[in-house]
């Protein structure tokens, strides 16, 4: 009766589950993390001209990173005296689950969404995403180290700083695309994607988005040389693992965010029989390209100072983000037409 | 102009980092792979035992006192015992040899666990382990040339050794 029940309950929402479970939910996001401490290591590798991980697992050392994650189960986990042990041990896991849900308003395909938000899938996105730095300043807070303390700062600096040109910035894409929702602003870039006529927009959102996701030259909050680890320093064994595995999590949802936003998302022509996979196809592919790029300022640019990003993201990141969104509005109030021309709405 | 030198400065480094990321890596995967270095690299050095005539010239000359002379029964001289933790590889011993019975190669992998085990006896300096059974898993050799100024790794077979 109740596995009847049950069978019945997931088949009626098989499609949900496979969301959920496999893609875009917690399988790709999980493999995306492993795959992409893997990647990174070698390619920052092959571009000092090192070769990088090469003897566990055959093919360039690709079971490193298991190999790694196995060593991390197996460690003492350590947890500093005077610290609340339940919060100190639950905070890691719920800064994963946090930063994973933004992913669920990316739309991979017109009809292949977790949730379609009613059509404010933009400001959830933006909202789901803003729980992450609240969590991390927890976490460096509870953990009785200074530098967890200043490394949690840093976190809630420079994420306030450029969250607030990163949202303008995807406004003057909702005003373009006349809509909130994520599908909307997909279909909107049928024809030209928004990097053209966004282009100012897009160049602050791309500063500020690496701001948010601590890439460099924006790791300011776990700045090696300054602080050891920042935030995470107290952590170890496998808590340090599901730690690291926030470095990855918000680069992904985020740069699926970019993608959907100013490179036509999921938009592309066809190549397979079946328009949904080739929807996967174009934006995944979009995905690895932005974050090929992405990877790859941690060889070449050094890290910002403190006062130099909030110079960066309040002097002109903000202004120009401004900028871009009243010459959207004023286009868009006075020559609606030219969006027309360009397929939008 | 300082946008363009500005913009500049962000391309051109992201543009050379992007090249050597995908061009040959410089490093070589050491026990598998192995620089093979030029004809006069000073390494290891060994005896032509039946050219030595026991004069003690290498020993007089070595700066570093490494080289005792040492008897050997049935021998009617002393011949050279290397102690190779006091060795720096000058090769003034090889140079003033008058029979030419020193030689260095390009060997320098000569770590042992035991201190005392970097002494080499006259009958250890003449029969110099080869490469192989020093680095057992390496597979290939990697001859270093200079061309145009720029280091460049030629894949060759090993060279013949000329004993
Ligand atoms: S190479 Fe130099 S230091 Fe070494 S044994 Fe010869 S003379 Fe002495
Ligand atoms: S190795 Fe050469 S220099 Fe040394 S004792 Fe023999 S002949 Fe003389």
């Amino acid at each position: 009766m109740l596995i009847d029940e049950i069978l019945g309950w997931i088949k009626l929402n098989l499609k949900d589950l496979i969301q959920i479970v496999l893609f875009p939910g917690i399988a790709f996001i999980l493999i995306f993390a492993v795959a992409a401490t893997w990647f990174e290591r070698k390619y920052l590798a092959h571009s000092m001209l090192r070769i990088g991980p090469l003897h566990t697992g055959r093919v360039a050392g690709w079971l490193q990173i298991i190999a790694d994650f196995i060593k991390l189960t197996g460690k003492e986990v350590i947890t500093p005296r005077n610290v609340n042990v339940f919060l100190f041990n639950l905070l890691p896991v719920l800064s994963v689950c946090t930063s994973a849900i933004a992913v669920a308003f990316i739309p991979f395909s017109s009809d292949w969404i977790i949730y379609e938000g009613n059509g404010i899938s933009l400001l959830l996105f933006f909202a789901a995403a803003s729980l992450t730095p609240y969590i991390t300043l927890m976490l460096g807070w509870i953990s009785n180290n200074k530098y967890s303390i200043i490394g949690a700062m840093r976190v809630s600096y420079v994420y306030i700083s450029a969250e607030i040109p990163a949202f303008l910035a995807a406004m003057g894409v909702a005003i373009m695309a006349g809509s909130f929702s994520l599908i909307d602003i997909v279909e909107a870039q049928s024809r030209i994607p928004f990097l053209i006529p966004q282009i100012l927009g897009f160049i602050v959102f791309f500063i500020a988005f690496l701001a948010e996701v601590e890439r460099v030259p924006f790791d300011i909050p776990v700045a090696e040389q300054e602080i050891v680890a920042g935030w995470r320093t107290e952590y170890s064994g496998i808590n340090f693992g599901v730690t690291m595995m926030m470095d990855y999590i918000p680069l992904c949802t985020w740069t699926l965010l970019f993608v959907t936003l100013y490179l036509g998302g999921y938009q592309g022509p066809l190549i397979f029989a079946s328009q949904t996979l080739s929807n996967f196809f174009w934006i995944l592919l979009k995905f690895s390209l932005v974050i090929v790029v992405i990877l790859l300022f941690r060889s070449v640019f050094p890290r910002l100072r403190m006062d130099q990003t909030l110079r960066l993201t309040w002097k002109y990141l903000t202004p120009a983000a401004f900028l871009n969104l009243i010459i959207t509005a004023i286009i868009a109030y006075y020559y609606p037409d030219l969006f027309g021309l360009i397929g939008a709405s | 102009m300082s946008v363009i030198r500005f913009l500049r400065g962000i391309i051109k480094p992201y543009i050379i980092v992007f090249k050597h990321a995908i061009s040959k890596p410089h490093t070589i995967k050491y026990p598998y792979e192995r620089l093979m270095f030029s004809d006069g690299y000073r390494g290891r050095i060994s005896l032509r035992f039946e050219k030595c005539i026991g004069c003690g010239l290498c020993s007089r000359t070595c700066p570093n006192r490494a080289i005792e002379m040492v008897e050997i029964e049935g021998e009617k001289h002393s011949f050279p015992q290397i102690n190779f933790g006091r060795c720096s590889f000058c090769c003034l011993c090889v140079d003033v040899c008058p029979r030419g019975a020193l030689f260095s190669d390009e060997v320098v992998e000569l770590s042992v666990i035991k201190r005392d085990d970097l002494i080499y006896h006259p009958y250890k300096l003449s029969n110099p382990q080869p490469l192989e059974s020093i680095l057992k898993d390496l597979k290939k050799t990697i001859t270093v040339q200079i061309e145009d100024g720029r280091l460049s790794y030629t894949l060759l077979r090993r060279r013949e050794e000329n004993v």
